[in-house]
């Protein structure tokens, strides 16, 4: 089991999120915060080996801004930048806190970048 | 050389001198004096001939590039290699007589006779100043216009992911329940209805930037139009609005600027919501009023901006309801305003022409 945290403040796309990551059963979404230190006080409560981060938060912090502020209390976790805006790609692929970038509109790409980077089977295990 | 072309001369290199739009400056190295001005110099920095010749060359440098050109200058005249002289033309800043800026474009030459000791260098000058200005102004146009861009894709793409996603969801038959599959079809439509928001706003918005959209001005009584936009858009208000205020304003602009606001009153401010309206000299002022928290006052000065939130989070609007606004206001001959409320909230206004009686 690996856990997650998803950092999203548009309802609709965590409810999408948490819908999506849980046909993963090896996938277990375990916080949720719309802002940056909201993020931070669930990563502090319960480490997540992986962190569904968007870019543009609740809050004065961005997620490529915060995403080494959860670096830091989560250390383990891999950091996945899952936002709206493809001209940001470059600067969150240059932040070393940041594993992998995701454009929102690809959200196909989501669950095998997840797995990929939390090291599981190729294949989801049940979709 | 130099100091033997002073005098125009009726035909020939004097003339082509005299006459040319190009300010063409000889100056003497050595004593960094210059030796030869033609009237287009004069017509570009203010100085008479009279004035220019045995003038320093400096006096045309601006204060912070002097020691550049100081050092450059004796690094030449001491045998260095040349960074401007025999170079491609360079804009640089420069300063007139009256002590204005401008940018120049130079072009510098060493027109030293041969076998003298002293150095002569020849400045073809050009005014370049509007055209830089413009190239600047072209370059902040396009940026804003990248900007908007990148705001616009990316406030579409939020609610087409939330369409793409649910609409996958449900054709894998991922919802488990009933309730389910109508929270994903909500979402849907939700998203489905954002995008289409947006879309209406940015045609609008791009309509007003591109002066296509020609407003038909006729009387509108304002009184019924404010109760019809308060209607459609909030759940209450108060309204102080004498039945006899007649604007001259399109009915249609009118009618989307006051549901912008009163949107806005509802979505982001507090009850009570007023709307107020009075005449004042020959134009009307409506003011829409809520009790909410008012706008954070480092905020005030971009809310007419393009995809202006005070709050990145609040994203039910398209962020660009005040600038249609404003832009909706401006070819009614109008313009829209905001003021704090007291003792809490915002106001939002605008000024309309008042019909003729």
């Amino acid at each position: 089991m690996k856990l997650l945290l998803v950092v999203e403040d548009d309802d609709d796309i965590t409810m999408l999120l948490r819908v999506w990551l849980s046909r993963d059963h090896q996938l277990v979404l375990d916080g949720q915060a719309t802002d940056i230190t909201g993020a931070v006080v669930e990563a502090q409560r319960a480490p997540p080996d992986l962190i569904v981060l968007d870019h543009r938060l609740a809050g004065p912090v961005t997620g490529i801004e915060g995403a080494a502020m959860l670096k830091q209390v989560a250390p383990m976790a891999k950091i996945v930048l899952f936002s709206a805006s493809e001209e940001v790609r470059g600067a969150a692929l240059a932040e070393p806190a940041i594993d992998a970038f995701v454009l929102k509109t690809r959200i196909d790409e989501l669950l095998p970048t997840c797995r990929r980077l939390l090291g599981l089977d190729a294949v989801p295990s049940e979709i | 050389m130099p100091d033997t072309v002073q005098v125009p001369e009726e035909y020939g290199v004097g003339r082509l001198f005299w006459m040319t739009s190009e300010a063409i400056v000889v100056a003497d190295l050595h004593s960094q004096e210059i030796a030869l001005w033609n009237p287009a110099a004069e017509q570009l920095f203010g100085y008479t001939p009279a004035e220019a010749l045995g003038m320093p060359l400096e006096v045309l440098v601006p204060e912070h590039l002097l020691g550049d050109h100081l050092a450059g200058i004796r690094r030449y005249r001491d045998g260095g290699q040349p960074v401007l002289v025999g170079g491609a033309a360079k804009a640089v800043p420069a300063t007139t007589k009256a002590g204005e800026r401008r940018d120049v474009s130079l072009s510098l030459t060493d027109v030293s006779p041969s076998g003298s000791i002293r150095r002569y260098v020849l400045a073809i000058i050009r005014d370049v100043t509007a055209h830089l200005r413009a190239e600047r102004e072209l370059a902040a146009a396009n940026d804003a216009m990248r900007e908007f861009i990148a705001t616009a894709s990316h406030d579409l793409r939020t609610p087409l992911a939330s369409v793409l996603g649910f609409g996958k969801l449900l054709l894998d038959d991922a919802a488990t329940s009933a309730d389910e599959r109508r929270q994903f079809a909500e979402a849907i439509v939700r998203g489905a209805e954002g995008a289409a928001r947006l879309v209406d706003d940015l045609l609008t918005l791009s309509q007003i930037r591109a002066a296509v959209l020609t407003p038909r001005p006729e009387p509108v009584a304002l009184a019924a139009a404010v109760r019809v936009a308060c209607e459609q858009a909030v759940s209450s208000a108060e309204l102080v609005v004498d039945e006899s205020l007649v604007v001259l304003a399109d009915p249609d602009h009118l009618e989307r600027m006051l549901v912008n606001y009163l949107s806005n009153a509802e979505r982001y401010g507090a009850p009570p919501v007023h709307v107020r309206a009075v005449a004042v000299g020959e134009t009307v002022e409506v003011r829409v009023c809520d009790g909410g928290p008012g706008v954070p006052e480092g905020f005030v000065e971009r809310l007419f901006h393009s995809f202006a939130r005070a709050s990145p989070s609040r994203r039910d609007g398209t962020g660009l309801g005040l600038s249609i606004v404003k832009g909706l206001a401006a070819v009614n001959d109008g313009r829209a305003f905001y003021e704090s409320n007291d003792p809490t909230g915002s106001c939002f206004g605008i000024v309309l022409p008042a019909a003729p009686s």
